[in-house]
């Protein structure tokens, strides 16, 4: 299996060089996919000698992801690995993910920190019983750590996840993937705190998602039509 | 309905008018975006002129004060118009995102293929092989 790492980026020069050199580029290719960037990150990557799409705008991380996965369905990629560039994510569980996902018939593979059970009690782990709850609600199926940003997905998710304008990186999606009949698995991962850059989301940013995840799985769900894989 | 309130309904949607006209005559709104706001002005100013229109249907309706009427129905014509364009900058989101997409796509081609770019094709984990190699074939 082919396998891309990509890797959204914007404005993290400060980690993004750290990042890319604990990746192993002779097991796989990887593409940093800079959302419109206004710091040195495109250069840095470039000096590095890594491979870089610029988008010409900034787009969010959906978009950003969305284009990376369009890339890799143009270029014969079977499996995208989204990885994030701030350092948390750590190189050493990608081959353990893409053995869970060529070895089952999955199309979403999770990095998950919680399947063996244990967590912490702050209120990132709160938000995130709250989504699991919500998930298994709607679905019946147990996602221990759906916020996790380390995800793997097959050809057939990209490509699902490029024909649904409304698919985003983010627990809804997993949660609409297994309502349309996509095969969600996880595969355990640790993962570092951040060592550089703020955290996208704020204290009152937060709230905002775990809203905006609630009213989506448990309302918008039922309303949206079901694109099969 | 009170003479300050005529006034009001009438003055109001001249100024408003007015501007919408200046806009289009820099080209800042389409013609066809302007229509609405037109309308709109011209419904304010008939009301202000002719008063017994909207206290005849207020009666009819059943609410007290004609000026609540008012009120009720233009919230509801801009909520209306609030979602519309809650709509419209959906699409065009998603229209930029493509677009941006498309064209950071088609700029990484033509880079790869002046700098003759090659992906290293490795395959560490075969489709249906348990072992996990650890380097290209």
């Amino acid at each position: 299996m082919r396998l891309l790492v990509m890797i959204p980026a914007y404005n993290e020069m400060e980690s993004i060089c750290r990042t890319l050199s604990t990746l192993d580029a002779s097991c796989y290719d990887v593409l940093v996919v800079d959302d419109g960037s206004r710091d040195s990150t495109v250069e840095q990557c470039h000096k590095a000698g890594f491979h870089v799409l610029s988008l010409p705008v900034n787009l969010g991380l959906s978009g950003a992801v969305k284009v990376g996965m369009m890339y890799a369905l143009e270029h014969g990629y079977d499996a995208i690995l989204q990885f994030d560039a701030d350092g948390q994510h750590k190189a050493e569980y990608i081959l353990p993910m893409l053995s869970t996902l060529s070895h089952s018939d999955a199309h979403i593979v999770i990095g998950s920190r919680y399947m063996d059970g244990k967590r912490d009690h702050s209120m990132r782990v709160f938000g995130n019983t709250l989504i699991c709850h919500a998930i298994r609600v709607t679905t019946g199926q147990r996602i221990a750590d759906s916020t996790s940003g380390m995800r793997m997905y097959s050809r057939a998710a990209m490509d699902w996840f490029c024909k649904n304008p409304d698919c985003t990186p983010e627990p809804d999606t997993i949660a609409y993937a297994i309502r349309c009949g996509g095969i969600v698995k996880e595969a355990p991962v640790t993962m570092d705190e951040r060592t550089a850059g703020k955290s996208y989301l704020s204290f009152s940013r937060s709230i905002q998602y775990m809203f905006h995840m609630i009213v989506s799985i448990y309302l918008f769900q039922w309303f949206r039509k079901k694109e099969a894989f | 309905m009170s003479g300050e309130l005529r006034a009001l309904l009438i003055i109001a949607p001249i100024i408003m008018t007015m501007y919408v006209l200046r806009r289009i005559r820099n080209t800042k709104i389409r013609v066809a975006d302007a229509v609405f706001w037109i309308v709109i002005s011209i419904v304010l100013i008939l009301l202000g002129i002719f008063p017994w229109l909207l206290t005849s249907v207020s009666h009819l309706i059943g609410v007290q004060s004609p000026s609540n009427f008012v009120f009720l129905v233009f919230i509801f014509i801009l909520l209306v118009k609030a979602f519309s364009m809650s709509l419209q900058i959906s699409m065009l989101e998603a229209k930029l995102q493509t677009l941006a997409q498309k064209l950071a796509l088609h700029q990484l081609e033509s880079e790869d293929e002046k700098n003759h770019y090659q992906p290293n094709g490795a395959c560490p984990v075969e489709n249906d092989n348990t072992s996990v190699k650890d380097a290209a074939h």
